[in-house]
């Protein structure tokens, strides 16, 4: 069976018989007409049209359920174009939130500012410089002006994770134990960030998606070709 | 007689106008109209401005009433009360009647509570602002989810939920003919997996996300026409939630 986490920037393909994950770009996969699937979930899932489709935040929480043991934890998933935030309490679903336009394109635009100044987030020096921001792309405004007077690149750059970070934590409601997940869980310079806010910060890495896609109790599904609303 | 009306005017005005008019005299201005982009009111408004209040404004361009009923106060909201001079400017020959709604007349809501699809209670209670003796009394159904706030810009929203979807907020005080009564707008049942629903640019959003947080309930901000992620978003609470 092939799992699939189609994300803005990124597809996760996932083998079961194989045991196997590709991690694609969408450029890579979109040069590749194979676009076969079982289960779907993400941004670009509507390019699996023959795969059956599954909310993202229903496989977040399924996926986090599977992995973590805690009654009471919340995990937040962060991409490139949004971030999926979903609350246990008891053990039982409690709350869920996704931030698609204010607070969105924090992946995106780390990345993006990176490669423009060709940048390895690895490299990027630690500050307590913050930027007060809401998103990714008033993120930019604010870096490009403070660059043009004192601020060096690499502070700047360091200024703006630390804006995004802090944002992050408030979105997720400042909680002081936290699973995040998603591409930014593997950024060190964001986590590093992150760790100052957080007390207890535990990355899953980038796969919580599809480890929902497993759970066999999946219920809210459509056919991606479908034209009708998701009852 | 062309007669334009917003929200929900109060009873004994309601009862005046209809004396001198026909049912098809009337437009609720509220409604988006097929054919009248509500971005027509865009030459007056701030782009900040929520799509119901902009939709009245192009309504009015396009409509040309000649009389306008305009609740403004708490039973509706202060947008409507900072619109009236910019109708009285652009369109001066039009008779505006300002007033509150403080009607204490229960009603009742009936609508609300049944097991009508949501979006079929929304059409019901929209349709049913100038109906003075509802007929239409359907049974209760014990509910499975919620829908709280005014009644969306984009309807589509409502075919999200499933039938047994009590509705709250301002939309249950508008069946109840209490658009002023805070009390009603602010009552929703301990437990009940909720949606917090408020127009993008309203001053509800306050509201809504306090009793979103305070209630354990999804809140929810829709500028205009609801986005794919919106969707998913209702979609995983209410599945997450068990009320499918």
């Amino acid at each position: 069976m092939l799992l699939v986490d189609a994300g803005t920037s990124y597809i996760k393909i996932f083998d079961t018989e194989k045991d196997q994950l590709k991690i694609l770009s969408l450029a890579e996969l979109k040069a590749n007409d194979q676009l076969k699937a079982d289960y779907a979930t993400g941004h670009n899932a509507n390019l699996f049209t023959e795969a059956t489709f599954v909310n993202e935040l229903v496989a977040l929480a399924k996926g986090a359920k599977s992995i973590v043991s805690d009654k009471d934890f919340t995990i937040l998933d962060i991409g490139s174009r949004d971030m999926k935030l979903v609350k246990f309490h008891n053990g039982e679903f409690e709350k869920c939130d996704w931030n698609t336009s204010c607070g969105a394109m924090i992946g995106f635009t780390m990345e993006l500012i990176m490669k423009y100044f060709n940048k390895d987030p690895d490299k990027i020096c630690d500050t307590e410089m913050s930027f007060d921001i809401t998103c990714g792309l008033l993120g930019i405004t604010k870096f490009f002006d403070n660059i043009s007077k004192t601020t060096s690149i690499d502070e700047g750059l360091s200024a703006l994770i630390n804006g995004l970070a802090k944002f992050t934590w408030q979105f997720a409601g400042k909680p002081e134990k936290l699973y995040l997940s998603g591409g930014l869980s593997e950024n060190k310079i964001f986590i590093s960030h992150m760790q100052k806010l957080v007390k207890e910060l535990k990355s899953l890495g980038r796969t919580v998606l599809i480890e929902g896609l497993k759970n066999p109790e999946l219920k809210n599904e459509r056919t991606i070709n479908s034209t009708s609303s998701y009852k | 007689m062309k007669i334009g009306f917003v929200g929900v005017p109060p009873f004994e005005l309601i009862s005046k106008y209809k004396q001198i008019s026909k049912p098809s005299d009337w437009f609720d201005l509220d409604v988006p109209v097929c054919g009248v982009s509500k971005k027509t009111s865009m030459l007056y408004l701030p782009d900040t401005t929520c799509s119901v209040i902009q939709t009245i404004l192009a309504n009015v361009i396009n409509i040309r009433p000649e009389v306008i009923l305009a609740p403004t106060g708490p039973c509706k909201c202060d947008s409507m009360r900072f619109l009236l001079p910019i109708i009285r400017r652009i369109m001066p020959n039009v008779e505006i009647i300002e007033c509150v709604n403080n009607d204490t007349r229960d009603f009742g809501h009936p609508i609300s509570e049944s097991a009508l699809p949501l979006l079929e209670k929304f059409n019901l209670i929209t349709n049913n602002v100038l109906e003075l003796d509802p007929s239409l009394k359907p049974e209760r159904v014990e509910p499975a989810a919620g829908f709280w706030g005014v009644p969306p810009y984009d309807f589509s929203i409502l075919k999200l939920f499933p039938d047994n979807t009590h509705v709250f907020g301002w939309t249950r005080c508008m069946e109840n003919k209490t658009p002023h009564k805070m009390d009603l707008e602010l009552y929703v049942p301990c437990g009940l997996p909720i949606v917090f629903f408020s127009q993008a640019f309203c001053q509800k959003n306050i509201l809504a996300k306090e009793l979103a947080s305070r209630h354990k309930g999804l809140y929810v901000e829709v500028d205009g026409l609801m986005d794919k992620s919106t969707q998913a978003k209702i979609s995983a609470f209410l599945e997450l939630r068990h009320c499918y």
